[in-house]
């Protein structure tokens, strides 16, 4: 094909000039952007104290953050005091509420700090302990957020019906292979088929489990979803 | 070629439909993010009904989608057929019409209008416009072979560029009712 104008000089020398000018700009606008990312954390360091003394110089400064891209998170540094301390925790707070309104169609509403952790909080410098403290802020809210316990491994319930006492066995069960089924509740706790088989629908039907029907031995197996967080 | 695949692929009652209705929409979503993803990964715009992709030039099977070897588990015609519902009624999944007697579907890991922005860019970097390019030459032109869009079937590139066509940004050229050009501009 015969080529015209600056098409004539090199096969592939518009088609270069072209997307080399773009990339350079990324480029730039990239280093810009880190740039002002940079500056605006030196900044919020050096008037800590005016934005946390004034609230409206917080909340605009807050709004700029998330204008360009910064999670207010990843502003905060916990030990030099960076705001006031308790606002670190109340964005976590926020955090752990938007992750349970999220994630509470797969996993009835009940999630394992663990998974918190890993899947959300690890790459902001945020530890087990600060996920905890502030889930101890959220009681007073009474939106029923609560901690529980099964076999040494915390989990959070953020709906708030109240699990029973049996609903806690099955539980403790699955956290040991990852599933229940009625020969595993008969053979660990001694349960009849029929109350097994209910207590078992009952958390289907809240979402807590997932039904597995193919097991090899043919039969029905109840998934935790927080398991899935241990497959490889 | 393998494709990676999220940590819930290996949880095992995702084969299974579930009862509860709001577990079930989030294991629908779950699977048309899986069935997405791998075709971006592999670069194929079409799969089977049936969730199997194969190799074109030699037939062998890519990957089985519906079918988890590693953890004994597979998904059933009928939950098969509602996630293609699913996905037909997203929009993420189109029946092409050649394709109806070979039950294959077309994915659209990228939206149309994505891919006519991405065949528009690349017309205009490479001094295409305004003059008359085959099909062949956009999908399966060896100089466009590190393009995002190589080896896109050409039905599949004929509605990318029927969307070009309605914003009037190109001119669709045929012969017999065939496709056999098309100018951009």
């Amino acid at each position: 094909m015969k080529k015209f104008g600056v098409a004539a000089i090199g096969d592939s020398g518009p088609f270069d000039l072209a997307s080399n000018i773009l990339d350079l700009q990324n480029h730039e606008l990239d280093e810009q952007l880190s740039i002002f990312q940079v500056k605006l954390v030196e900044f919020a360091k050096q008037h800590n104290k005016e934005l946390r003394d004034v609230p409206q110089f917080r909340a605009k400064f807050m709004r700029m953050c998330s204008a360009i891209g910064i999670d207010p998170l990843s502003l905060f540094d916990k030990n030099s005091h960076l705001f006031h301390i308790d606002d670190f925790y109340y964005q976590i707070c926020v955090k752990i509420i938007e992750i349970c309104r999220n994630t509470k169609d797969v996993n009835g509403g009940v999630i394992s700090l663990e998974e918190l952790h890993v899947n959300y909080f690890k790459n902001m410098n945020i530890e087990m302990e600060d996920i905890q403290k502030a889930i101890e802020m959220l009681t007073p809210l009474d939106g029923g957020f609560e901690l529980f316990t099964i076999r040494k491994k915390e989990f959070l319930r953020s709906v708030p019906n109240e699990l029973t006492d049996d609903q806690t066995k099955i539980l403790e069960i699955c956290s040991i292979l990852g599933y229940a089924s009625i020969t595993l509740l008969r053979a660990n706790l001694n349960w009849k088929k029929v109350r097994s088989q209910s207590v078992l629908d009952g958390m289907l039907t809240s979402g807590l489990l997932w039904i597995d029907s193919q097991s090899s031995d043919g039969e029905d197996l109840y998934w935790d979803p927080s398991w899935i967080i241990k497959l490889e | 070629m393998s494709v990676a695949t999220p940590q819930i692929y290996k949880f095992p009652p995702l084969y299974t439909p579930q009862t509860n209705k709001l577990i079930r929409k989030q294991q629908l979503q779950t699977w048309e993010s899986i069935i997405l993803q791998s075709c971006a990964q592999l670069s194929k715009w079409c799969i089977g009904r049936n969730g199997k992709v194969y190799n074109q030039a030699t037939g062998e099977l890519l990957l089985s989608i519906f079918e988890n070897e590693e953890i004994q588990r597979s998904c059933n015609i009928e939950f098969q057929q509602e996630i293609w519902a699913f996905m037909l009624q997203n929009g993420t999944a189109l029946q092409l019409k050649e394709f109806e007697d070979s039950n294959m579907m077309a994915i659209l890991w990228e939206s149309l209008d994505s891919w006519s922005s991405t065949i528009l860019e690349w017309c205009e970097t490479s001094g295409k416009l305004n003059q008359v390019i085959t099909i062949y030459e956009i999908c399966q032109s060896d100089e466009n072979s590190s393009c995002k869009f190589y080896g896109m079937p050409t039905s599949f590139c004929l509605l990318v560029l029927q969307r070009l066509v309605d914003c009037h940004r190109a001119t669709l050229l045929k012969d017999q009712g065939k496709v056999v050009g098309v100018k951009i501009v």
